[in-house]
């Protein structure tokens, strides 16, 4: 039976985020959380293998107690079992750090043969955690994933995107994949599966039962930390140009031909 | 931790040529080195073209360190064989002292391996953390290109080291670097650093820096051609060579492994020192690639000096033929909001922003885009930014250098009948 997991994180909107003019900080209150978006492409890429091929998919989510949402969300649609890691030690962990996490918690509770991976958060925006946690598992990686072409018991047949163009690539199992889209949108809960996502049990790992020693993890265990944090800087007051519709129009005609032939 | 010395710079093929991030690196380096003033490294992988090295050097590295991959049990007597193509390919010794070209299969699981060759990642890794090893680099940098994206985290884990991705500023103080990035979402920018572990690692978009040949002679734009990324053989590499550590393999008739010599090639023409050096590779599980498909270069956007750009202001994708019309005029390019791409309105080639592609035109026209600060992140080193949208609160106006309230369907049919 083939075994999918797939890492799922919870991240703050950042589509949605406003910045305090004034203090130049970042207005925490009432950020919504989602789920990450390419996450949610690599979910709905597993739940599409599973219908073809049939098998078990797994979901493991690292957060606090409101990343729950995520990996229920997941069972909602078809994911079969779901974890979430979580420990205090944990907390800070950069890019290293948060791989060798997650590649702990896919040992302790795998095996599988494909594991799957959002191609990046939209909070990091690193897209360094999947090819990091194939180097941790030993395991051969495949980036930037937008389609499966065929999928066999012995072997998969993936489409991936490259700066000049696409790639078909063939490999057997087990492998790592960080998805970039699905064909397809997350598709909707039935009844059946949201009923069914309350009653599920969400495992809890923590840094004991993964076999970690706190002391090697966190900001502790992690190679590079956050030395300054400060605001971007904005260009200079923009111009607005006034007027009728016409009188705009005109105005950035002049503009851009001025801006255009200028050299 | 002095034991930690150079910068070095991953150098990135694209078509026939070198990708322009490779070269706005080298200058980089070349700047920090300034202060640091140690060496510029260029690393180049398998065997480039003539006009790659030719390229490469007039960005002024101190050194070109040439990584090649052997098979394990690699012949030391045939040494002048072995660069034959991209492939990974080695002669085996036989019992009677002769020696036999192969080229070998991985074969596990039934199924025919990646065949190891300078366009598997996991390989190009591999090298490079046996190359780290042997030379210590203090930095590593790459462009954060799909290549240099799971090149550089794949080098990192395995070195146990620390990668600070899409660097929008790199600055030394002592031997430390100083990486500034946006983050949460770009809202805000972090200082990373990489305290102890080396060496320290960092990817840059492309545009952010600038590439300055050291003859200030600009570099030609890369060719129109798709042409197909199999590295060129150059026996011209091979021009006086002096071996200074010659091979022998020893009394017992024992081969000596591939990275205990190296080769220096000095070029009377310049001061560039290029090393060469060759690792044994074990076979490894990895994905094959079956099939290439290059994507029409019309669609990179990211070159374009002016661009038109659409988001979900448009109300539909009909939006996009009157920019179209509109970018025809000025001899532009399209460009998106993933707002606009997500909806199916456009193709991904198109997408500005920090999941898309990073642009830095001389004109950027925004036209019903509110300005996401990921959508900002990828088009703020445009020259000029005018902004057309009907909410005067966008936060687009904020960037912009012309802003421009109103209905773009009524504004811009007027523009392109003006121009």
């Amino acid at each position: 039976m083939m075994k999918f997991c797939v890492c799922m994180k919870q991240v703050p909107d950042t589509q949605n985020v406003r910045v305090d003019p004034e203090k130049g900080t970042l207005i925490r209150k009432g950020i919504p959380v989602i789920t990450n978006p390419f996450d949610e492409s690599a979910l709905e890429l597993a739940l599409e293998l599973k219908d073809i091929i049939g098998g078990h998919v797994t979901v493991l989510t690292m957060g606090p107690t409101s990343s729950e949402e995520v990996v229920r969300d997941a069972l909602s649609l078809g994911a079969d079992r779901a974890f979430r890691i979580t420990d205090g030690a944990f907390a800070g962990s950069d890019t290293l750090a948060t791989s060798r996490v997650l590649g702990k918690a896919i040992q302790v509770t795998g095996p599988y043969d494909i594991l799957l991976f959002g191609k990046q958060a939209i909070d990091g925006d690193t897209a360094q955690v999947g090819p990091e946690v194939a180097v941790f598992l030993g395991l051969p990686l495949v980036g930037f994933v937008t389609d499966v072409i065929e999928i066999k018991k012995n072997c998969i047949l993936l489409e991936r995107v490259t700066d000049w163009g696409r790639e078909r690539v063939l490999c057997d199992y087990p492998l790592v994949i960080t998805v970039l889209k699905a064909k397809n949108r997350l598709r909707m809960p039935k009844l059946e599966g949201i009923i069914r996502s309350f009653k599920e049990e969400i495992g809890l790992l923590t840094h004991k039962n993964l076999g970690l020693q706190p002391e090697k993890c966190g900001l502790k265990g992690s190679p590079t930390r956050v030395k300054k944090i400060f605001s971007p800087e904005t260009r200079s007051r923009v111009h607005f140009i006034e007027g009728s519709v016409e009188e705009k129009a005109a105005e950035a005609v002049r503009l851009i031909k001025k801006l255009v032939l200028a050299d | 931790m002095s034991a930690y010395r150079n910068i070095w710079v991953v150098i990135e093929n694209l078509r026939d040529n070198i990708h322009p991030v490779s070269l706005e690196l080298l200058t980089k380096a070349r700047e920090l080195n300034r202060t640091l003033k140690q060496n510029t490294v260029a690393v180049v992988y398998g065997h480039p073209g003539k006009n790659s090295i030719e390229t490469i050097k007039r960005f002024g590295p101190d050194i070109i360190l040439q990584l090649l991959a052997v098979y394990p049990g690699y012949c030391s007597k045939h040494n002048s064989d072995f660069i034959e193509s991209g492939i990974f390919s080695g002669t085996e010794k036989k019992e009677d002292g002769s020696c036999e070209n192969f080229n070998k299969n991985y074969t596990e699981n039934g199924l025919e391996h990646g065949w190891l060759n300078y366009r598997n990642i996991e390989l190009l890794s591999k090298m490079t953390l046996q190359a780290i090893e042997e030379f210590k680099p203090l930095v590593i940098l790459c462009g954060a290109t799909s290549f240099g994206r799971i090149l550089m985290p794949i080098i990192a884990a395995g070195a146990k080291t620390g990668l600070t991705a899409d660097c929008t500023d790199l600055t030394m103080d002592g031997e430390l670097l100083l990486s500034t990035r946006p983050a949460f979402g770009g809202n805000i920018m972090a200082v990373i650093v990489c305290e102890s572990a080396r060496p320290q690692m960092a990817t840059v978009r492309p545009h952010v820096f600038k590439s300055i040949p050291l003859d200030n002679i600009p570099v030609e734009k890369l060719s129109n051609k798709n042409a197909s990324i199999e590295n060129i053989l150059d026996k011209n590499i091979q021009q006086n060579v002096t071996v200074e550590n010659s091979l022998m393999d020893d009394s017992t008739g024992r081969i000596i492994p591939a990275k205990n010599f190296s080769l220096y090639i000095g070029n009377k023409e310049s001061d560039v020192r290029v090393i060469t050096r060759h690792y044994e590779i074990q076979p490894f599980r990895t994905a094959r690639i079956v099939e290439s498909i290059p994507e029409d270069l019309e669609l990179d956007i990211s070159e374009a000096e002016i661009i038109v750009s659409g988001g979900r202001g448009l109300g539909g994708p009909e939006g996009f033929k009157l920019l179209e019309k509109l970018a025809l005029k000025l001899g532009g390019v399209l460009g998106a909001s993933r707002g606009a791409v997500d909806l199916g309105w456009i193709s991904h080639a198109h997408q500005v922003g920090q999941t898309g592609k990073s642009v830095s035109p001389k004109l950027y026209i925004a036209c019903g885009i509110s300005g996401a600060v990921q959508h900002i992140a990828g088009m703020k080193s445009s020259e000029k930014i005018i902004a057309i949208n009907e909410d005067p609160e966008a936060p687009i106006f904020e960037y912009a250098d012309y802003g421009i309230v109103g209905d773009l369907y009524e504004i811009v049919p007027r523009i392109i009948s003006q121009l």
